[in-house]
């Protein structure tokens, strides 16, 4: 079903509506939440709570794109899953040597411990992706975004792993070099904790 | 929160047409481009270029470059406790006072007509609902298609789409094997094609179809009138109703034949 058809049947507040989405969806749904908690409950129940939400916003909110709007629920429920999560059995997961490879790209700033991201990264990001080749792109949004591993990247892609983990690497080492001669604050002081 | 979860967070602010580039199944999508279609020779295809430059465009044929208006004429509402009734009637709107048109607005209404009166009829005294809608699938220089959507609820749900088009380079209504030169002979290779697509699907998408040749039910082939649209790509799309060539769950099937220009 379009997708301006699935969002149709929640302004009407059809039953269907969330049949569709799902039918649509769901393994969707159910990669992105999987790549980041790896726990087949946890997971079932975020793509539940997902939709939900969805049924709850839609109306008001039309997004423009269907599947980015469910992909940024979904990836921010589990990751919310995630913090609460018992903290014995986090390190072990796929999500957190995502989080190591971004902490490459910012490291060696200043950062003072009461710090806060900018709006300004995500501009800049943006515009650094739409500069790159579609393949490199994917790449990055398939690690960054989707936390996919390399193997199911090169598999989906049909080139070979170590060429994705090369990519991977340039691409951080040039956004880190791309944000830097733009001058893009990274941290700044402000009075919020890390610890939040 | 450790760094690089915050940046990874902060990553949600991805442009939507990012994160729309990745697609679980990309293999097959690409797959999907390079399917040949067989005997391209023998298959002649007049389909006028869908979405041509401004500078072909022939200035003396009416409509061409122009976009029609289309709007709803009509919103009908019927809801009560057994019955949700909803209808939006379109016409398509031009000064030029053509005939085209009003055929096309005269076989969109008949049609809406037709799914009111057999949904009252269908439904009786129980509960139902039922939603009609429709949209401007192409409005370009030299084409038009509407598609008039519904959707009829009683127990399970049944979903129809219909397609009309117009081609605007010569101001007609054109129904699906007026698109081709020798119709008898193109069927033959429209139906091998999309019978080899879903053969295909099933393998690689774990989807279903129904093939009569195998099931005894379900696709054989395209009809005169055969339900048809042009995909942004300018790619021929056939489209059936739910149940006609699949189980219910699979709704309304769309295959694009793969362009032959």
């Amino acid at each position: 079903m379009k997708d301006s058809r699935i969002i149709q049947l929640f302004c009407k507040r059809s039953e269907r509506a969330v049949t569709e989405l799902n039918k649509k969806y769901n393994r969707y749904m159910n990669r992105i939440s999987y790549n980041i908690l790896s726990n087949p409950e946890d997971v079932e129940e975020c793509v539940n709570d997902t939709c939900l939400k969805i049924w709850q916003s839609i109306p008001p909110t039309i997004p423009k794109s269907l599947k980015a709007y469910i992909g940024r629920i979904i990836r921010n429920l589990s990751l919310d899953r995630l913090r609460k999560s018992n903290t014995d059995k986090r390190g072990s997961g796929e999500i957190e040597v995502v989080f190591d490879e971004l902490e490459e790209v910012i490291g060696g700033y200043n950062t003072v411990e009461d710090t806060v991201l900018t709006r300004e990264l995500m501009k800049e990001i943006n515009v650094f992706l739409g500069s790159l080749s579609k393949e490199k792109r994917v790449i990055f949004v398939a690690r960054y975004f989707y936390a996919e591993n390399v193997k199911n990247i090169s598999l989906n892609l049909n080139i070979s792993e170590s060429k994705v983990k090369t990519t991977l690497h340039r691409l951080r080492a040039d956004l880190k070099e791309y944000l830097k001669s733009r001058g893009v604050e990274i941290w700044e002081k402000e009075n919020w904790s890390l610890e939040n | 929160m450790r760094k690089g979860e915050l940046i990874f967070r902060e990553l949600d602010g991805l442009n939507d047409d990012y994160i729309e580039e990745w697609s679980i199944n990309m293999k097959h999508k690409n797959r999907k481009n390079q399917r040949l279609l067989i005997a391209s020779i023998a298959l002649i295809l007049i389909i006028p270029n869908v979405f041509p430059s401004f500078a072909k465009v022939l200035v003396e044929v009416p409509f061409i470059g122009k976009i029609f208006e289309v709007v709803t004429i009509v919103h009908i509402e019927d809801k009560n406790d057994l019955r949700e009734v909803d209808v939006e009637v379109p016409s398509i709107v031009d000064d030029s006072g053509a005939l085209v048109i009003d055929e096309v607005n005269d076989k969109t209404h008949e049609y809406i007509d037709l799914l009111l009166s057999q949904f009252y009829e269908d439904v009786g005294e129980s509960r139902g609902a039922l939603t009609v809608d429709y949209e401007v699938v192409t409005n370009s220089d030299t084409w038009f298609t509407i598609s008039i959507n519904s959707t009829e609820i009683q127990a399970s749900g049944y979903e129809r789409i219909q397609y009309y088009n117009i081609d605007k380079t010569t101001g007609e209504y054109k129904i699906f094997s007026d698109l081709f030169e020798d119709f008898e002979v193109s069927k033959l290779l429209i139906n091998e094609n999309i019978i080899e697509q879903m053969k295909k699907n099933m393998e690689d998408e774990d989807l279903t179809y129904f093939i009569k040749s195998i099931d005894n039910t379900g696709f054989e082939s395209v009809t005169n009138d055969q339900n048809y649209y042009f995909s942004n790509d300018g790619n021929l799309v056939v489209a059936f109703d739910e149940y006609e060539v699949a189980p219910g769950y699979m709704g309304i099937v769309e295959i694009e034949l793969s362009d032959m220009n």
